[in-house]
């Protein structure tokens, strides 16, 4: 089964409308929509306890919704479960594994479940086997393998039917940054090949894995949009790093005396708020959003002779985006 | 049904893994020999007086005096042993939380319940036909009609397809084994009293009796 043919002409992958899941009085997903283009991956950020497991368990099929609609490659789950199930590669947050098994066995469990038989069946086993960098391993027993080899054999799992949609759940969790950090080059490697999406409350990870990236808050969700316009529509400010070798004594003033001008804070804490002294050469000058002016500091630098060594343009960090949305009353207003 | 095939070898190949079953087997063997020994002897012992009193080879009723008392205490046997194999089919599947692995891959419901039915009911023919060594050797010393035989185990095998779904069900109810076996082992126990504390019910059965349509 090739991606491209369950694609069914629709540019969407996943689409989810108005979802909403309680438990008894606990409303774990509130009225969700959202879609996954084809090829797209989308990161589903949030605190713990967000709503985001919740989502992924009833896109594959685990729960059922309490009201609206998820369907996956143009099959809806609640009338087409099975059809929606064959596109789908699922890794959970804790890695479902057979520890009584050897590694081999239960690829071959796990195609066998997926309509794979025979040859077909130990071609897929063998492709994921080397994709995932479990070679050596499989004569082990899964109990006896290193969490780092549980993963991506989770992983190897998720994709031994070539699904057209990967859902991977916080597929870092629990590894040392080593494993992480080969888990997060597996992960884009599979890019392009798969439509993905998948959650983690790392922020670093969305911004190295995803394209797009969903907040989701409290069972909500707070934002939608491509990284960059996600930091650029939360900003309420621009900032800029100033280096500078031979400040004069008076430089504070001199900078707050440009137009335009909010603050200026010493490099190293400015978010405390403390003014940089005259004895540090590094500041973070806040200033207007629309103005820019990177250019009128340059120039009054070398007019000056301050010795000029850094000027760049601070962009809103997805922490930075991720906690103005989850802290405050943000999440209305964005949404 | 292919998946119902994939799910219940599986679950056999983990039942003939583990420890488990074969500890649950071999002391279901011991215990059925034990009870076996027992009524024979006590068998052996009643046709000697009634040889002694009456001065002439009785009709030693073999099915009787030893096949239903031994297969009715080998359906009480059961009441423990059963759920004791089928604790582990869907408890641990929630423990290791391999079940989002089941229930997010293409297959109905129906054949992993299905799948994990038939694994024990596998395990327990099997159980079932070892137990067979019992009669095979009696038949070296004694005659019996095998057809009747042959009727309680089929209704014995019957009664395990219900013990296995209790035990099944119970099974789901929990994510822990032990909790499982316990609540597998009380319903199916339950069911049992229903039957002894029914006034007109004497030990052996009797099919005309009005016993409640849930007992066993």
């Amino acid at each position: 089964m090739k991606p491209a043919e369950t694609d069914r002409g629709s540019s969407s992958m996943i689409e989810v409308q108005d979802l909403t899941k309680r438990y008894g009085h606990v409303v774990a997903n509130d009225s969700i929509s959202f879609s996954v283009r084809n090829g797209e991956i989308v990161g589903l950020l949030g605190p713990n306890g967000a709503g985001k497991t919740t989502v992924m368990r009833i896109l594959t099929g685990c729960l059922p919704a309490t009201s609206g609609t998820a369907s996956v490659g143009g099959y809806e789950l609640s009338t087409h479960a099975t059809k929606a199930k064959r596109q789908i590669g699922y890794l959970p947050e804790f890695v479902p594994l057979y520890p009584d098994m050897t590694v081999t066995e239960y690829l071959d469990f796990l195609g066998a479940l997926r309509d794979l038989r025979g040859r077909t069946l130990r071609a897929a086993r063998e492709g994921v086997i080397e994709r995932c960098g479990v070679g050596e391993m499989r004569r082990r027993l899964v109990k006896n393998l290193s969490k780092g080899y549980q993963q991506r054999l989770g992983l190897a799992q998720a994709l031994i039917h070539n699904p057209a949609v990967l859902i991977l759940d916080e597929p870092t969790g629990g590894l040392d940054p080593r494993q992480t950090h080969e888990m997060r080059q597996l992960i884009s490697k599979l890019a392009g090949q798969h439509t993905i999406l998948l959650s983690t409350h790392i922020l670093p990870e969305a911004t190295a894995l995803c394209q797009r990236v969903i907040i989701m808050h409290k069972g909500r969700i707070a934002a939608v949009d491509e990284q960059e316009h996600l930091a650029a529509r939360l900003r309420k400010s621009e900032k800029l790093t100033l280096r500078l070798r031979h400040p004069p004594p008076d430089i504070v003033d001199q900078l707050k005396a440009i137009p335009g001008v909010i603050g200026i804070y010493s490099g190293s804490d400015w978010g405390k708020g403390r003014l940089g002294g005259p004895g540090e050469c590094r500041w973070i000058v806040e200033y207007e959003l629309g103005k820019d002016l990177a250019e009128e500091i340059a120039r009054r630098a070398v007019q000056r002779a301050w010795g000029l060594a850094e000027l760049t343009p601070l962009s809103l960090s997805l922490e930075e985006v991720f906690l103005n949305l989850t802290n405050s009353d943000t999440v209305e207003a964005s949404s | 049904m292919r998946a119902l095939w994939i799910i219940a070898r599986r679950e056999l190949w983990s039942y003939l893994t583990s420890p488990v079953a074969y500890v649950v087997s071999g002391i279901f063997l011991a215990v059925i020999g034990f009870l076996f020994y027992g009524v024979a002897k006590i068998a052996s012992e009643r046709s000697m007086q009634l040889l002694q009193y009456q001065g002439m080879v009785p009709a030693f009723n073999v099915v009787q005096l030893v096949f239903r008392p031994m297969f009715h205490n080998m359906a009480l046997v059961l009441v423990f042993v059963v759920p004791l194999l089928t604790m582990r089919l869907f408890a641990e599947e929630r423990r290791q939380r391999t079940y989002d692995l089941l229930f997010s891959a293409p297959i109905p419901v129906i054949s992993i319940v299905g799948g994990k039915f038939l694994a024990a009911l596998i395990i327990y023919t099997g159980l079932l036909a070892l137990t067979f060594v019992l009669p095979a050797m009696l038949a070296q010393y004694a005659t019996f009609p095998w057809t009747a035989l042959a009727a309680a185990y089929v209704g014995l095998w019957l009664l395990g397809l219900v013990f296995i779904g209790v035990g099944l069900f119970a099974s789901a109810l929990t994510e822990y084994q032990i909790v499982a076996g316990f609540i597998g082992v009380g319903i199916l126990l339950a069911l049992w009293v229903i039957g002894l504390i029914t006034p007109d019910a004497d030990t052996y059965g009797n099919p005309e009796e009005d016993r409640p349509g849930c007992s066993l």
